[in-house]
């Protein structure tokens, strides 16, 4: 099937059976939109919340053809959404309904949209607050094109399009979406959040839009049969390490491609992961050039004011393509050097004991490191602290002193966001308790012989969920809160854990919660201290509820829900 | 001015906060690098605590010949006298 730009879709249209989604219709995906735009008319600025790939799509082509401009929100969150509707834009998702329905049934006509209609996206930000990032139609439009320009020969013409990432945000939005819209590919609108439910969904020739975060958890999924292979996984957000793309080419039996490209400049590059680090192609229309203090200057038609410099830095390999060499916001300062924390975190993977790591600096360096069985083995031998002290001593052979982490952090994995995208903020998380417990004694007066006690678990693992986030907690048992509850007898009492999960809830969802209101909670065994304990965080903002459940490997401790104030989407 | 047992339960909670030592492990006769693992880099920023906390500028050769939790509590007591 020919592609049609976006802002003609639906003015020039496709022939009525032609598949767009889950069985919809092109003529039903018409009406839809027609019959939408004619509710929205008068809507100056319209939020896309839908959390559905096929009402999404619905949704942001009816607030387009009602002529408002769209924003798509980093989160749904009712934080974040009840900021983004402070100055008088309309949520437009659940509300959605099919075309032709309802009091009156009328229809929008559909003629052509102005390329130039502005979108606004939010950069997810490796530090701090969301970026606003506004784009045009025409610059989403250009990039589908330039995507089937480069994956329409890998991909059948009718080749069925499924996801594991959402559609808010411009990979998803790209290739999930309009990629599918404009080539005339019918895609699946509910999004895979586990792979348990990806092969029976795929079939042969089938395209899967994938990242990081579920490609480094394919361990226990049995190789695909050539009947569900797909014919191009695709993956985007963080590089894709070496020993998860040759896992997922032995599951899918294809080799994973990988996308490169920001908030701000849309898709820009890819690769095909068949071994060894191949460099970057741009895509058709793209072009990679290198500034003087090398970072990566891309000038694309899609690209706002047709060229952006981001903060990656690269070389440039032959034929116009290139290799990343780390982002340069990721060299700090410490004791007046300047220290590459991708280069640490480099030779913190040479070493055998060490399967990944993660560096950061919080005042001093810290590094955050998944030991290698070999690594855990000695880990459980010789303690966290002196296992850290070997490796500093390796380290010391290639680092110099100011590149030597001070503080040491040992996790069973590192905690990533959405798309595997590492947050400074969920590594940083990892080491706050000793922050705390250092600002509350430089408070204290002098203490008497005895450290300073904690009041909160030691969070040793941050890990997201679709809705909410994990953690895995280390209960100290001198913890202030164990005192006097059960005398001669430590157990952690439930008060203390409803208010752990109100505070991890909001620190690490973002919740406003000020007491535990509206609880319900089930204490099925005994938490005793001295334990790592995970706690589960899943928020539900259409039912206001935050669900909570302490876990001690397989078993429940305890598991609850709380009330949460705010707006539903 | 500190008192002797005023900097001690001072260098006994950096030990514990900025180098995670279990504090059974910690006494005056306990030696620095044998029995608590520290390494030179750990030296150095305890001393560059120590002149936080002392509000004094010391050089680490000062240092150079302590051994054990005591020798350190002594040598700061020693150049706060001067």
């Amino acid at each position: 099937m020919t592609a049609i730009p976006l802002s003609r879709l639906l003015a020039v249209g496709r022939p009525d059976d032609a598949p767009v989604a889950d069985g919809v219709t092109f003529a039903r995906f018409r009406a839809d939109v027609a019959g939408n735009a004619a509710r929205l008319k008068g809507c100056r600025r319209g939020l896309l919340v839908a959390a559905d790939a096929y009402w999404g799509a619905v949704g942001l082509l009816a607030l387009l053809h009602a002529g408002a401009e769209v924003t798509i929100p980093p989160n749904a969150q009712p934080g974040t959404l009840t900021a983004l509707t402070a100055d008088g834009a309309v949520p437009v998702g659940g509300d959605l309904r099919p075309g032709g329905e309802g009091p009156g049934g009328e229809e929008m006509a559909l003629t052509p949209l102005d390329p130039e209609t502005p979108l606004t996206f939010f950069t997810s930000g490796s530090t701090g607050e969301p970026k606003r990032v506004v784009r045009t139609l025409g610059m989403l439009e250009a990039e589908a094109l330039a995507t089937e320009a480069v994956l329409g020969r890998l991909a059948g013409p009718t080749a069925r399009v499924h996801a594991t990432v959402p559609h808010q945000h411009v990979y998803g939005l790209n290739f999930r979406l309009l990629w599918p819209l404009v080539t005339g590919r019918p895609f699946a609108s509910t999004m895979h959040e586990l792979w348990e439910t990806v092969p029976a969904a795929l079939d042969a020739g089938s395209v899967l839009v994938t990242s990081p975060a579920h490609l480094t958890r394919l361990s226990g999924i049995a190789p695909l049969p050539p009947s569900r292979r797909p014919a191009l996984v695709l993956s985007a957000g963080a590089p894709l390490p070496e020993p998860a793309a040759r896992e997922a080419a032995a599951v899918f039996g294809t080799a994973v491609t990988e996308i490169f490209g920001s908030t701000e400049t849309g898709a820009i590059a890819h690769r095909h992961r068949e071994g060894g680090d191949p460099p970057w192609r741009p895509l058709p229309g793209v072009v990679a050039g290198r500034t003087p203090e090398g970072r990566l200057r891309v000038g694309a038609t899609h690209v706002e004011g047709r060229e952006h410099v981001g903060s990656d830095l690269v070389e440039m390999a032959g034929d116009g393509g290139f290799r990343l060499l780390g982002r340069a916001d990721r060299i700090a300062k410490v004791e007046g050097k300047r220290v590459s924390l991708p280069e640490v975190e480099a030779q913190l993977r040479r070493s055998p004991l060490v399967a990944d790591a993660a560096v950061l600096t919080l005042e001093q360096l810290c590094a955050v490191v998944v030991p290698s069985a070999e690594g855990a083995a000695r880990l459980e031998e010789i303690g966290a602290f002196r296992f850290g002290r070997s490796l500093r001593r390796e380290l010391s052979a290639v680092l110099e002193p100011a590149g030597l982490p001070r503080r040491w952090r040992f996790v069973n994995r590192l905690p990533d966001g959405a798309l595997g995208k590492r947050r400074h903020a969920d590594i940083a998380a990892l080491f706050e308790e000793a922050t705390l417990s250092e600002a509350a004694l430089s408070e204290a007066v002098l203490p008497e012989m005895a450290g300073p006690r904690s009041t909160a678990p030691d969070v040793r693992a941050v890990r997201s969920l679709a809705d909410g986030v994990e953690l895995d907690l280390f209960i100290p048992g001198n913890l202030v809160q164990l005192d006097g509850h059960f005398p001669g007898m430590p157990i952690v009492p439930g008060v203390a854990q409803i208010d752990w999960a109100v505070m991890f809830a909001n620190t690490h969802l973002g919740l406003g919660i000020e007491a535990a209101q509206a609880l319900q909670v089930k204490f099925r065994r005994v938490t005793v201290p001295d334990t790592l304990v995970t706690l589960a965080l899943r928020h539900a903002p259409a039912r206001r509820r935050l669900s909570f459940e302490y876990r001690c490997g397989d078993e429940t401790l305890s598991s609850g829900s709380i009330g949460v104030e705010g707006i539903a989407p | 001015m500190l008192t002797q047992d005023e900097i001690y339960a001072r260098l006994q909670s950096y030990l514990e906060d900025m180098f995670e030592v279990p504090p059974e492990k910690i006494s005056r006769e306990a030696r620095l690098f044998e029995d608590l693992d520290l390494d030179s880099i750990d030296a150095v920023d305890l001393v560059v605590k120590l002149q936080e906390l002392t509000g004094r500028k010391f050089k680490p050769e000062e240092f150079k010949s302590v051994r054990t939790v005591g020798d350190v509590l002594d040598r700061v007591h020693a150049l706060l006298q001067e």
